[in-house]
């Protein structure tokens, strides 16, 4: 940080808010360039102010003060302003007695003129921040051009910070933490530019909303696509031609680049996590594939096979860290699997017809089925808790997300629940709410939004607080059976035989 | 019902219920740490507070007397500036200088309900301006200089664009 050479108007950053303004860089100052004009502001530190400074004699305080003298008198004001609130946290209780005491009525803007408005001069750093945290990223971007004082003020990390940190602009916490560490990366010194990460997210935020978005399709499935996944490096799509394909991300290439078979019925559910796929089908089993292996010895990649459903596994999820895999089925009911071993180590019963999805989260277990009802249940006690009933017919998928329940069904609506007390909050239809045409096959939620799938063959994006829709994605030919999405990317799978990936950061 | 005395930075003495004066956490404090309930000529000094301002202060806190308690903030929630009471609307159509010593006034007193509706006010005498708008509302000269203009509007353009 340098000091201000008289005369320029750059210099030190003027925020009214202390707490981003760092002088305490400025004494050490070797690297400052100008040596007759370096001053350390240790001359200025009340305490000091009247005795020695250091080793300093004297007269070298009396040169030093001299030279701030002449400094400030050749100062704008806007450069005084600025110097003053960088010496600021240096100033000790007695210089501000004295200020105030010079002050008719101790009032500190009795030397303002008359027409003195400016609200973020007149008020205290936290009342301008209670002020200004109500304003909206675009109120804050004009207001930033009003003058160089408003520029400073609202540049404070802070509002920044707190506009990041709301959910619709929060990012999940992996991809969080990877923009921190791409900015730190950038400079490592300096403290984080929020402003800058902020807009990074408003952007985004706008292509979504906008429904903006690069849209690439992978071919290779000869029937339909049934069940997708992915990481940032892959997508793993499931399809009635009994394979299963993971494809490459990265590179532009259309062609999968490794083809799973051992199924020998339609692939109906996949289940990703690490190095390991879960996958079930119309053959009644499920099997667990390692993607470790060299793409040419796919036949060896299943490393489990698990039997015992009495029909077609429709829903799946696996932990590698609690080493279980839960599938539903249409045979009704649910069965826990030992990952390792792939023997089944409890069953569970209740629903009165075929399990359709489900979603696993510590020892709650929620369960969609064609009997039209979502149930919840208790894997330490291995029982049913409770039953949510209000869908007309089957519920094809479920999303938790903070204490709500997201569930979408063939009745074609969507249903959001409160997760403690169980009551429907919501229902997104056609009619009242420009909701899907055909039956929901597949959706999701996170902080701010559902993604939602159709026989329709569209994507809905909705608001979850507001529970308006925001987009209506159409590129599919066919009805859309399944979806993922994360914070800048929607992967979706077709009846059209076709698996999408829509990017919303290219624009 | 019991009375306080609050006396004005001017020298203004005003009677005021206990309760009403109790929206504001600083005198509530004073009276719970010095047990001043039941002596009626005690004098709260409010060296701060003129009596122009105490004087508004005393009208909102009567108004708003059988108020719930403000809510705490939220700082997940994208705050709402479009909820004031159109009481309190015209109660604040006053010029800058009083709404900014109100703001003052409210934060010393700890009054968290006029605080909040006051910043409100301010917020929305910025919301949806132009930065020319905003420096004829508040009389701010703009000490930009042409380049730095140019430089400071394409800093802040990714709000405007479509």
């Amino acid at each position: 940080m340098r000091w201000p050479t008289p005369g320029t108007s750059s210099g030190l950053p003027s925020s009214g808010l202390s707490a981003s303004i760092t002088t305490s860089s400025i004494p050490s100052g070797a690297a400052s360039p100008a040596p007759k004009g370096r001053q350390t502001l240790t001359a200025m530190t009340p305490g000091d102010a009247w005795g020695p400074v250091g080793s300093s004699p004297r007269s070298e305080v009396r040169r030093r003060m001299a030279l701030m003298t002449q400094w400030m008198s050749e100062f704008t004001p806007t450069d005084q302003l600025t110097a003053f609130q960088a010496m600021q946290p240096h100033l000790g209780v007695p210089v501000y007695h004295w200020l105030a005491s010079r002050l008719p009525q101790h009032d500190l803007h009795a030397y303002c003129p008359p027409d003195c408005q400016d609200v973020l001069r007149l008020l205290p750093e936290h009342l301008v921040l209670a002020i200004v945290s109500y304003l909206s990223p675009c109120d804050l971007a004009r207001a930033s051009q009003v003058c160089s004082f408003w520029r400073d003020t609202l540049a404070s990390a802070w509002i920044w910070r707190r506009l990041a940190g709301q959910p619709q602009w929060r990012l999940s916490p992996p991809e969080h933490a990877a923009q921190l560490a791409r900015h730190r990366a950038i400079n490592a010194s300096d403290p984080l530019p929020w402003k800058q990460i902020f807009r990074e997210r408003f952007k985004l935020r706008r292509c979504w909303l906008l429904g903006q978005c690069h849209v690439r399709t992978f071919e290779g499935h000869t029937g339909g696509v049934s069940c997708i996944q992915f990481d940032s490096s892959r997508i793993v799509s499931g399809s009635h031609d009994k394979t299963i394909r993971v494809w490459n991300i990265k590179t532009n290439s259309p062609w999968s680049v490794m083809t799973l078979t051992g199924h020998s019925g339609e692939v109906r559910c996949l289940h990703l996590e690490g190095n390991r796929v879960a996958s079930g089908s119309t053959d009644h089993t499920i099997k667990v594939w390692d993607l470790d292996i060299q793409s040419a010895w796919s036949s060896i990649a299943c490393k489990v096979t698990m039997v015992g459903h009495q029909d077609t596994v429709r829903c799946i999820q696996m932990s590698n860290a609690k080493q279980r895999v839960i599938s539903g089925s249409y045979d009704a009911t649910l069965k826990v699997w030992c990952l390792k071993t792939g023997t089944c180590l409890s069953t569970l019963s209740g629903h009165e017809s075929r399990v359709l999805c489900l979603h696993w989260e510590g020892p709650l277990l929620l369960t969609g089925s064609s009997d039209k009802t979502l149930k919840m249940w208790d894997l330490d006690r291995l029982c049913c808790i409770g039953t949510l009933a209000g869908h007309s017919d089957g519920v094809t998928s479920i999303s938790v997300e903070g204490n709500k329940i997201v569930s979408g069904s063939l009745d074609r609506t969507i249903k959001v629940w409160n997760l403690a007390t169980r009551k429907c909050l919501s229902t997104l239809d056609w009619m009242s709410s420009e909701g899907h045409t055909g039956v929901i096959r597949c959706l999701q939620a996170d902080s701010w939004r559902i993604v939602s799938a159709s026989d329709d063959k569209t994507l809905k994006v909705w608001n979850l607080e507001s529970r308006e829709r925001l987009v209506t994605l159409k590129s599919h030919t066919d009805g859309v059976t399944c979806l993922r999405f994360n914070d800048f990317v929607i992967v979706s799978g077709s009846y059209d035989k076709t698996v999408k990936l829509w990017d919303f950061t290219v624009c | 019902m019991p009375t306080i005395k609050l006396q004005s930075s001017d020298g203004e003495v005003f009677p005021v219920d206990v309760e009403i004066a109790k929206q504001s956490v600083t005198i509530k404090t004073m009276l719970d740490d010095l047990g001043m309930e039941d002596e009626e000529e005690e004098i709260v000094p409010l060296p701060n507070v003129n009596a122009a301002i105490l004087k508004k202060v005393i009208q909102w806190a009567t108004y708003h007397k059988d108020d719930p308690p403000a809510p705490e903030d939220d700082e997940n929630k994208e705050k709402r500036t479009d909820d004031i009471t159109s009481w309190d609307a015209d109660f604040l159509k006053v010029d800058q200088g009083t709404l900014f010593e109100l703001i003052l006034a409210s934060n010393y007193l700890d009054i968290k309900g006029l605080l909040d509706v006051t910043c409100k006010t301010v917020a929305n005498m910025i919301k949806g301006k132009t930065p020319e708008e905003i420096r004829k509302t508040f009389n701010i000269k703009n000490d930009f200089t042409p380049s730095e203009e140019e430089q400071v509007r394409k800093e802040n353009e990714w709000c405007e664009e479509k």
